[in-house]
């Protein structure tokens, strides 16, 4: 594989609209430092390890700023990061459900333990709601903004008294009840998921 | 202002004229002796935020590019772009006399 095609390859750590911009730019002076470094004598090592250093430093940094711009307008998800995103929804949906039905059954069922049967059921609500959204998200519904805001809200409200009956409710469904439902609103109420999945 | 060093250090190679972004880098480096290097990331992530901040724009380049590649952008510095390039001038300046005060550099007082 020629030193270009890496190079190209690597430009994929930058995102899409930065590398669409800057791209094609970068790859020449890369071009053209490879060609000075090669006539300087300089290693390949060296080089590489130059290159690599400067895409380590710098696309995180265009990642954080992209991330500000979305996050500041009024962006409508594209495609593919919808589809991305929803698919995600869905199997954090599925696990929670899963795993509440798991904890239902072993602090609840097996140990006749009414409050761990209330949060596992409440669990399952919120892993059931998510899967909602994830596939309003997918199918392109309409009003797909309100299901996700009302779905979001309701895995929330289910895992927050889950938690309320079973504090022992494992640090890891917590976490995935309420990061996905959270980033879910913030991109419901800030951005709008009119388009369908391309 | 502070500007970030990289930008400054673009500001002040495009003080000299337009120039394509490997040019930029080149001067960059040979003016520093080879102490600061741009690399394409970091070069471009400046140029981003210059032409954001209107500093710096596109300019139409020479009329025969001298690589014939129709890739390359040249850039130049704005009228903006120079005042602030001059107001960063002015405050490290400021700063080296401040050094030099306190005896950190060698050299006359001012």
């Amino acid at each position: 594989m020629s030193a270009d095609r890496v190079y190209a390859l690597l430009l994929r750590c930058y995102p899409a609209r930065f590398r669409n911009e800057f791209g094609p730019e970068m790859s020449l002076v890369f071009r053209d430092e490879r060609q000075a470094a090669t006539a300087a004598g300089k290693g390949d090592v060296a080089f590489w390890m130059c290159i690599a250093l400067d895409i380590i430093r710098s696309a995180p940094v265009q990642h954080i700023e992209a991330l500000r711009e979305w996050a500041g307008s009024d962006f409508q998800l594209e495609g593919r990061a919808v589809k991305g995103f929803a698919i995600v929804t869905v199997l954090a949906g599925l696990f929670e459900a899963f795993n509440a039905s798991a904890e239902g059954w072993y602090g609840g069922i097996a140990a006749r333990d009414g409050h761990s049967l209330a949060a596992a059921a409440l669990g399952a609500v919120a892993g059931i709601l998510l899967v909602v959204a994830g596939v309003a998200l997918l199918r392109g519904a309409r009003a797909v903004a309100t299901i996700v805001q009302v779905a979001a809200i309701g895995c929330l409200a289910a895992i927050v008294l889950a938690a309320a009956f079973a504090p022992r409710l494992s640090v890891f469904s917590m976490i995935v009840g309420v990061a996905v439902p959270v980033v879910l609103l913030i991109t419901a109420y800030r951005g709008r998921m009119t388009r369908s999945v391309a | 202002m502070p500007l970030p060093p990289a930008s400054f250090e673009i500001l002040v190679a495009l003080a000299g004229g337009e120039r394509h972004g490997y040019a930029i880098m080149q001067e960059v480096a040979e003016r520093t002796g080879g102490a600061v290097r741009l690399g394409p990331g970091t070069l471009y992530g400046s140029l981003k935020r210059l032409l954001a901040d209107e500093l710096v724009v596109e300019a139409s380049g020479p009329a025969k590019a001298d690589s014939g590649d129709e890739r390359r952008r040249y850039y130049r510095l704005t009228s903006l772009g120079l005042a602030v390039a001059r107001a960063e001038a002015r405050r490290m300046e400021a700063m080296v006399r401040a050094a030099r005060r306190k005896r950190l550099l060698s050299g006359n007082p001012a």
